[in-house]
């Protein structure tokens, strides 16, 4: 079996690459491409202002082939040991871990050969300045116990003076004290906004370009030659950052680009209530980064006698967390830890042939390997380098490095020819049609050539009908989900209140022979707390449904029965009770979750079965017509593909985290253990309606007002969500395909229609002129039809290959 | 007992496996003939494929019948009177027989300035120039005429059954399309494809079976399906590992001679598929499916131009 390797189809790319801009070049020498058109709509499809754009294009195709650019993200949730993990690989602290979190802004870390001393690069550093201006008017409308809590906080402290003084930021940072000191101030920084309820400018730094750089030589890869690419890290807050909101579209546009995902886990709270999250947020990136995702699952230095060794992590984190989307071999036990002090450790055993004095790490390491008697061993470099060695053998951190920089590696190459290829492919089509329309146009007559001209605007006109009514069409799919939404929440909120109505009942008819019962034995008790008598349907449904109940009763006992509050004082009933409310309403917030998503996601496969069904038979229709139209030209103009016409994560998966958006300032706060903690995590309060209360005696109160209140809300907030992602997720994305879409389509005909347009222009030369440009057109035609055929194949081939499962063989030399 | 310098006779396997051989070494010994220099340009050079063949025909090697006496046939006026021999016995190409009658008109043209060359000769010459035109005039209509489309799908059907059947097994599976494209070529398909008057819908026809019959061959030579692409260099360039058979080294090498006109530049298929280089000519494809590489060595071979001239 012939097996096609992807260094020949980068080396072929590039010559492709080669061949076209010569092309191209040879067609600007000889005089075949014109200033552009007046008029937008006539222009050529290459001018001398075009053709100068898409050579740029190739010349930065073919530098991509040559410098593949590795982009190594690093997520996982909170104080994971994301940081730690990036020190580890570059073998210098040039990220700060404290046990708060840490990384606010996404920072990309580069592999910089030859700078030992590591600089942060932050251009961006306008809006903080602002920042910076603003929050000095904030601090002195702020309450001044508030502020005074911040005094405490040494860090925070001094960041309040440096607002005072107006210190403004820099945007370049030298060695790692400066740049700790910078990222430790970013930090607080965002705590204080929230603190003062200011708004950090996150939308600022939504972009890659925005993002602070830390450049340095990363000391695994100091070896490796630069054709092998270069390698960045992407360090990124932990998912229930703030800020997430603002970051998220450009993090997951991040993570479906980066060459390989590196998750990283904590081994100590694997089995924890975080459990749940990091399984969804894992999954999530899984959808885009399923087969270049590996898992670190660090802390393992914490492993116990009874924790779980490493087979059982791996099949744990593989089976259990990841539902088997990430196979066994990708998951890696490991400490950060210690990777990073014996990195670190050899690094500065390299560098300097000793450890320094007086840096604390020195004595992490010192403890970590010699134990007690450290201080005896450190001094000798012969141990220390042995000692090194041996922490870096025990964090197991070794083998995944290698083997994700290898990933990395061989998805960046991939990358960049994917990238290469499918421009080639697009860029040889139109380079073959302009040459076809070349030579077309002088064979022809003007008169029959302006008949052309005229029948293809026809058909370009007809494409914007089309394109018009697609949006319509998509436009009513949009409120038709909309409206069944509405339905759906009308219909849960239904069910809301016959539940709560029912459990109201019960645990009036609970309370009342409670009290009956209680009663008999010990007589009446006093009321605790004055309760307000209800309206509304919870007090009449009561009267009704117990009214001659009512009668019986003596009216000496201490029952309300329209209150809203039910009280029980045996703890079991109570908690039974509890218990059965919470799962009753985690259904119905589950029903309304899954009535969302398949609203939302109906509509979506109704759009695109409408869209691949009479739309592209109509656009079918008139790319016969264009070809009709260009049938002695021997042009053919295809549709462009609809891959973007497509939403970009599955629904279910857009819901969760717009719910947790929703739900984040919560969170923030405190994490409620169990089901309740998920549900009541909607509520930006601490009163989800029940209360115990331990004093002269036990007993219990539940608001049912307060339950159903909350629990309308929450149900709101599920539908409030499903309507945020379908109009600032869904409908924008789609409408942005279709846009994309039809622009490429038309943009296609109107460019080959300049060509025409041209080729009129051309008949005004004289005899000799238009013969030679004939004759060279239509050498050119037939060379570009040959690479057009060659772009094909290794578009196709490049494709195949992605799919194909990564060859484990051959690995690139990487010393680690 | 092959080697570099042996002779190759017309009746050897490879000559008749490799049936315009003996075309193209005609025409090239019409080209070689110097009358202002009195000898043979090529004959000086004992190491090339045609000076081989040169041996071979003229007998030098294998005492043959047809032996000529090796002094005299360098000279000019044996030149001659071999030629008219050669070309009577062996070109059938219209293709050979219209070079032939280039180099001819050319020589005589330039005899009449020179002195030192019998009356005889020059009557030769002529003799020769009336006796080729009327082969070239008789080839013509021979041509134009409707069965004459048989005669082209017999050279194609008999050159893709010697390339099915092994014969040129040799050579890379690009160097066998090649192989079986000089025997169109320079058979009776050629000179089909180069008659104007033929109509044109038959000869792109016929270039297409070319092309399908090239493809599938050239897809079960590689072991390669049709769709799949493969790498130029090391499938479809890639010769089997050298036979110790005379045609090992001696196909290889007529292939090479054979493409000796074709450049880099405008034949770059033919070019890597008959000559050995280290780096592929730019505009050959790393990676191809079969049909490229047929259509490309067939419009290298037979050129789209002379088609829609
Ligand atoms: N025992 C142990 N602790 C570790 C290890 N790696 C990191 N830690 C500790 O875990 C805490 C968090 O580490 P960071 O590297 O800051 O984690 P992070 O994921 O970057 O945190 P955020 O960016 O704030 O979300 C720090 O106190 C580290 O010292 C390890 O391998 N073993
Ligand atoms: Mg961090």
């Amino acid at each position: 079996m012939h097996q096609l390797n992807i260094d020949t189809l980068r080396m072929e790319a590039k010559r492709q690459l080669a061949q076209l801009k010569s092309l191209l070049e040879k067609a600007q020498q000889k005089g075949l491409v014109d200033e552009p058109a007046a008029d937008d709509h006539n222009r050529a499809t290459f001018d001398t202002q075009s053709i100068a754009k898409v050579l740029e294009v190739l010349d930065g195709e073919s530098y991509k082939l040559d410098h593949l650019d590795m982009v190594l993200a690093v997520v996982g949730t909170m104080k994971a040991g994301k940081s730690t993990s990036i020190n580890a690989i570059v073998g210098a602290e040039v990220l700060p871990n404290r046990n708060r979190p840490m990384t606010t802004l996404p920072t990309l870390i580069r592999h910089t050969p030859g700078v030992l001393q590591p600089r942060l690069i932050f251009e961006k550093i306008q809006p903080l300045n602002e920042l910076l201006v603003a929050l000095s008017q904030a601090i002195k409308s702020a309450n001044p116990e508030a502020l005074t809590e911040l005094q405490n906080d040494k860090d925070m402290k001094e960041l309040l003076i440096q607002i005072r003084q107006q210190n403004f930021f820099e945007s370049q940072h030298e060695g790692a004290e400066n740049i700790f000191r910078f990222l430790k101030s970013l930090n607080d920084l965002v705590r204080l906004c929230f603190t003062l309820k200011a708004t950090f400018p996150f939308d600022a730094y939504a972009t890659v370009e925005a993002m602070p750089v830390i450049e340095v030589e990363f000391s695994h890869l100091k070896d490796t030659p630069v054709t092998q690419g270069r390698l960045t890290l992407l360090d990124t807050p932990g998912p229930n950052e703030a800020g997430q909101q603002h970051l998220r579209h450009m993090l997951k546009d991040q993570l479906k680009k980066a060459s390989a995902v590196l998750a990283v886990l904590d081994y100590t709270q694997l089995k924890s209530d975080a459990d749940e999250q990091v399984r969804e947020n894992l999954m999530e990136i899984s959808y885009t980064a399923k087969d270049r995702m590996y898992a670190l699952v660090n802390k393992f230095d914490q492993k116990d006698r009874n924790g779980d060794d490493e087979p059982a992590v791996k099949k744990y984190v593989a089976q259990t967390l990841m539902k088997n989307v990430m196979a066994e071999s990708s998951v890696f036990p490991v400490s950060s830890k210690q990777g990073y002090l014996a990195s670190r450790a050899r690094n500065e055993l390299e560098r300097n042939g000793k450890l320094p004095n007086n840096e604390c790490w020195v004595e992490d390491f010192g403890k970590e390997r010699f134990g007690g008697m450290w201080v005896d061993f450190i001094n000798d470099p012969q141990m220390v380098k042995a000692g090194a060695d041996k922490l870096w053998q025990e964090s197991g951190f070794s083998i995944p490095l290698e083997q994700v920089i290898f990933e990395a590696h061989r998805n960046a190459a991939m990358e960049a020819l994917r990238s290469a290829a499918s421009k080639l492919d697009n860029f040889a089509k139109d380079t073959g049609n302009f040459f076809k329309a070349n030579v077309g146009s002088l064979k022809k007559s003007v008169a029959e050539l302006q008949k052309n001209i005229d029948r293809l605007q026809q058909d370009i006109e007809n494409i914007a009908k089309i394109e018009a009514s697609t949006e319509d069409a998509l436009k009513g799919i949009l409120k038709g989900t909309q409206r069944k939404i509405e339905t759906a929440a009308a219909e849960v909120q239904k069910e809301v209140t016959e539940k709560i109505e029912s459990y109201f009942k019960e645990g009036k008819t609970a309370e009342s022979d409670n009290l009956q019962k209680k009663d008999q034995t010990k007589g009446s008790s006093n009321s605790k707390e004055k309760t307000t008598p209800i309206n509304g349907f919870f007090g009449v449904a009561f009267a009704s449904i117990l009214g001659n109940k009512r009668e019986e009763k003596d009216p000496t006992l201490d029952f309300d029965p329209s209150s809203p509050i039910i009280k029980l004082d045996d703890r079991a009933e109570a908690q039974d009770f509890i218990k059965r409310i919470e799962s009753s309403i985690k259904t119905l917030m589950d029903k309304a979750e899954s009535d969302c998503n398949s609203c939302i996601q109906s509509g979506i496969d109704n759009f695109s079965s409408e869209f691949e069904g009479h739309r592209i038979d109509a656009l079918e229709k008139i790319k016969e017509s264009i070809k009709r139209n260009l049938d002695d030209f021997d042009i053919m103009v295809n549709l462009p593909n609809t891959e973007n016409i497509k939403i970009d994560s599955p629904v279910s998966s857009l819901m969760k985290n717009a719910i947790m958006e929703k739900t984040r300032t919560v969170t923030k706060h405190r994490r409620q253990d169990g089901l309740w903690g998920t549900i009541c995590r909607v509520f930006d309060t601490d009163h989800w309606g029940w209360e115990s209360y331990q004093d002269s005696e036990n007993y219990f109160e539940i608001d049912i007002i307060q339950i159903d209140k909350s629990t309308r809300l929450a149900i709101d907030a599920v539908f409030e969500s499903a309507n945020d992602i379908l109009n600032k997720d869904i409908y924008p994305q789609l409408q942005n395909g279709v846009e994309d879409f039809f622009c490429a389509f038309r943009k296609r005909v109107e460019n080959i229609r300049g060509d025409l347009i041209a080729g009129v222009q051309k008949h005004s030369l004289d005899h000799a002129r238009k013969a030679d440009i004939l004759a060279v057109s239509s050498e050119m035609a037939i060379e570009a039809a040959a690479l057009e055929k060659d772009c094909i194949t290794l578009n196709d081939s490049a494709e195949t290959l992605r799919y194909k499962e990564s060859p484990s063989s051959t690995r690139i030399e990487v010393q680690v | 007992m092959s080697n570099d310098l042996a002779p190759i006779t017309p009746n050897s396997t490879l000559c008749q496996t490799l049936s315009c051989l003996q075309e193209k070494f005609v025409v090239d010994f019409a080209n070689g003939i110097d009358v202002t220099r009195d000898h043979i340009r090529v004959q000086r050079q004992r190491t090339g494929f045609f000076a081989r063949m040169y041996d071979g025909f003229t007998g030098k090697g294998a005492r043959r019948q047809t032996e000529i006496n090796a002094s005299l046939v360098d000279g000019v006026e044996a030149s001659l009177k071999w030629l008219t021999e050669l070309t009577e016995s062996m070109a059938q190409s219209n293709l050979a027989i219209t070079q032939v009658n280039d180099r001819v008109s050319i020589l005589s043209g330039s005899m009449v300035e020179l002195s030192h060359y019998s009356i005889d000769t020059r009557e030769q010459l002529q003799e020769m120039a009336y006796r080729l035109d009327k082969r070239m005039h008789d080839m013509a209509q021979e041509i134009s005429r409707i069965d004459f489309i048989q005669k082209a799908k017999l050279n194609i059907d008999i050159t893709f059954s010697k390339w099915e059947a092994g014969h040129f097994s040799v050579l890379s599976p690009a160097g066998r399309c090649y192989a079986a494209m000089e025997e169109l070529h320079w058979g009776s398909l050629g000179d089909y494809c180069r008659c104007l008057d033929n109509p044109a819908h038959q000869r792109r026809e016929f270039l297409q079976l070319v092309i399908d019959r090239s493809t599938k061959q050239l897809a079960v030579d590689a072991a390669v399906e049709l769709q799949t692409p493969a790498e130029m260099a090391t499938v479809w360039l890639a010769a089997p590992s050298i036979s110790r058979s005379s045609n090992g080294i001696d196909m290889p090498q007529a292939l090479s001679w054979l493409a000796d006109q074709m450049t880099i530049d405008s034949t770059p298929f033919i070019y890597s598929a008959a000559h050995i280089t280290k780096n592929l000519p730019s505009k050959v494809p790393l990676i191809a499916q079969a049909r490229r590489i047929a259509e490309a060595m067939t419009h290298e071979v037979f050129p789209l131009e002379t088609l829609d001239a």
